[in-house]
């Protein structure tokens, strides 16, 4: 590189990092800090900043290395380390991009979708109480009344519409709330629910649910499992699917797979729900991943113990 | 032939669903309406003092629900047949009441002949389960029996079958027309599946569950 040239870059560095806070260094030999522009000399950590590692794994593999740091005033940085061979010298640069504000947006998102996921489950569940607890319960008192007359044709009608009636009611309170009942175990509730995904879909399921999954995350749990078969019904109907929800190395596991079609994984963001699920999950300290090609699809949850 | 009429108690937090229970009760000549409560806590209170022939309690109710009462009257030893009614009859809770110790369950739509007849059973020390109440239970029964046996798909099945044969995973890929990472997945929910960790005590553990011979 002319040293003209050089210097160009070293400007054209300058004004970068002045306009968007990005602060870059050459570090020679895994250690030898070459060059650093005004950006990266003006953090008073850069020990923090730039990982020591890092830059020995991306020398060492010739490949680049991502990391993130936070430096002790709060700041997040996103960082790049490149390896580059610099007259036969190995050169490793380093460029961090301050995401502070971003990782905070990215949060406060998440934070809003579980919020609001949350507080759309808190209403369903009054809902289903008030229609379990009050409606439901005037309607079978009522087909009690008219059962206990004797049976002409209109009467016999009338009470097959209430029995008609009680049962839609209780197959939506049933979806609006699966655990309506604090005696329903964790393992019932996702069982029927597969099964009447299953039978909607049509799919045919495999349930799999560990005596020891019961816990805080029960009604995370169903939420998660019910946009997911919902899922495996749009995409896969027709296919086998299996669901899976265990502890695995104290935390817990919840897996839905298929071996339907797969879908296109970039609609991902644009699938509302998935991405409302996925980012609920993320922001209660869970990890989520996707698989999905022409052998199937398989998105698996993990959710710290609690 | 003259018998002493059996005394109930019935608990239901409705109002008016209850208000229907009591008076089937009280307009049958063998039976004797005792006491009534509209929570879980009462109705516990209620038995203890007068300890009723029966007590026919709803599963859901503030307090302590039907299922908790049963486990008080049960674990007091109290001479208390319990008979619960439920608006709602998953499996999984006509299997807690009838292992609980209840004589009867049955869904709150059963016609009120059906439910005196049923309180009236229980307080002769007999048990009566409706026909669809007794699909359940057995369903229960199996479903509980066989939850040492891991469910996998036809899939994981296949892939099981072949690491017992002792095949690679990129041959499993190769013999299913499935890519390597789809394999590796298939053999992680294995493992997750039967709680193990590698090839070896997945066959052994699929082994001894049945799975495989």
């Amino acid at each position: 590189m002319e040293t003209r040239d050089a210097a160009l870059i070293g400007e054209l560095l300058e004004r970068l990092s002045r306009e968007t806070d990005i602060c870059v260094a050459l570090i020679e030999d895994r250690e030898r800090v070459i060059y650093t522009n005004d950006a990266m000399a003006a953090i008073d950590d850069v020990d923090v900043l730039i990982s020591r590692d890092a830059v020995v794994q991306a020398a060492a593999s010739g490949a680049p290395v991502d990391t993130q740091a936070t430096t002790p005033d709060g700041r997040v940085w996103e960082t790049r380390y490149v390896p580059m061979d610099h007259d036969g010298r190995r050169t490793v640069g380093v460029i961090a991009r301050n995401i502070t504000e971003l990782d905070r947006l990215a949060r406060q998102q998440r934070r809003i979708v579980k919020d609001s996921l949350e507080a759309a489950e808190r209403e369903r569940g009054r809902l289903a109480d008030v229609l379990h607890d009050d409606v439901l319960q005037r309607l079978l008192f009522a087909h009690q009344e008219w059962a206990s007359i004797p049976a002409e044709p209109a009467v016999r009608r009338a009470i097959d519409a209430i029995e008609d009636v009680t049962q839609r009611l209780r197959a939506v309170v049933g979806e609006l709330h699966p655990i309506t009942l604090a005696s329903t175990t964790l393992r019932s509730a996702v069982e029927a629910l597969a099964h009447d995904h299953a039978a909607r879909g049509p799919f045919t399921v495999s349930v799999q649910v560990s005596d020891h999954a019961g816990g805080t995350h029960d009604l995370l749990v169903l939420a998660a499992l019910r946009e997911l078969l919902t899922n495996v019904a749009r995409h896969a109907p027709g296919a086998e699917a299996g669901v899976l929800v265990t502890p695995v190395d104290g935390e817990l596991v919840i897996e839905v797979a298929d071996d339907g079609p797969g879908f296109d994984p970039s609609v991902v963001d644009e699938h509302v729900g998935l991405a409302a699920l996925f980012a609920r999950i993320e922001a209660s300290g869970g990890r989520t991943a996707l698989e999905t090609s022409a052998d199937g699809t398989r998105v698996r949850l993990t959710l710290p113990a609690t | 032939m003259s018998r002493e009429r059996a005394t109930v108690v019935v608990a239901d937090d409705h109002p008016v669903y209850r208000e229907g229970l009591t008076r089937a009760i009280g307009q049958r000549a063998d039976l004797e309406l005792v006491g009534e409560a509209a929570d879980g806590h009462a109705a516990l209170e209620t038995i203890r003092e007068l300890r009723p022939a029966v007590a026919l309690l709803d599963v859901k109710m503030p307090g302590l629900d039907g299922l908790q009462v049963l486990h008080a009257i049960r674990r007091d030893e109290l001479p208390t047949a319990v008979v619960l009614v439920s608006a709602h009859a998953a499996e999984d809770l006509v299997y807690q009441c009838i292992s609980g110790g209840a004589s009867a369950f049955l869904g709150k739509q059963a016609d009120r002949d059906e439910i005196c007849d049923t309180v009236a059973a229980a307080a002769r020390g007999e048990v009566r389960l409706p026909p669809e109440i007794q699909g359940q239970l057995v369903r229960q029964i199996q479903l509980r029996a066989a939850t040492d046996t891991p469910r996998l798909t036809t899939r994981e099945r296949e892939v099981l079958g072949m690491i017992a044969d002792g095949m690679s995973a990129p041959d499993i890929a190769q013999q299913l027309s499935l890519s390597p990472a789809t394999v590796k997945s298939h053999l992680q929910t294995l493992y997750d599946k039967l709680g193990v960790n590698d090839r070896a005590a997945a066959v052994a553990t699929a082994m001894r569950t049945g799975l495989l011979e």
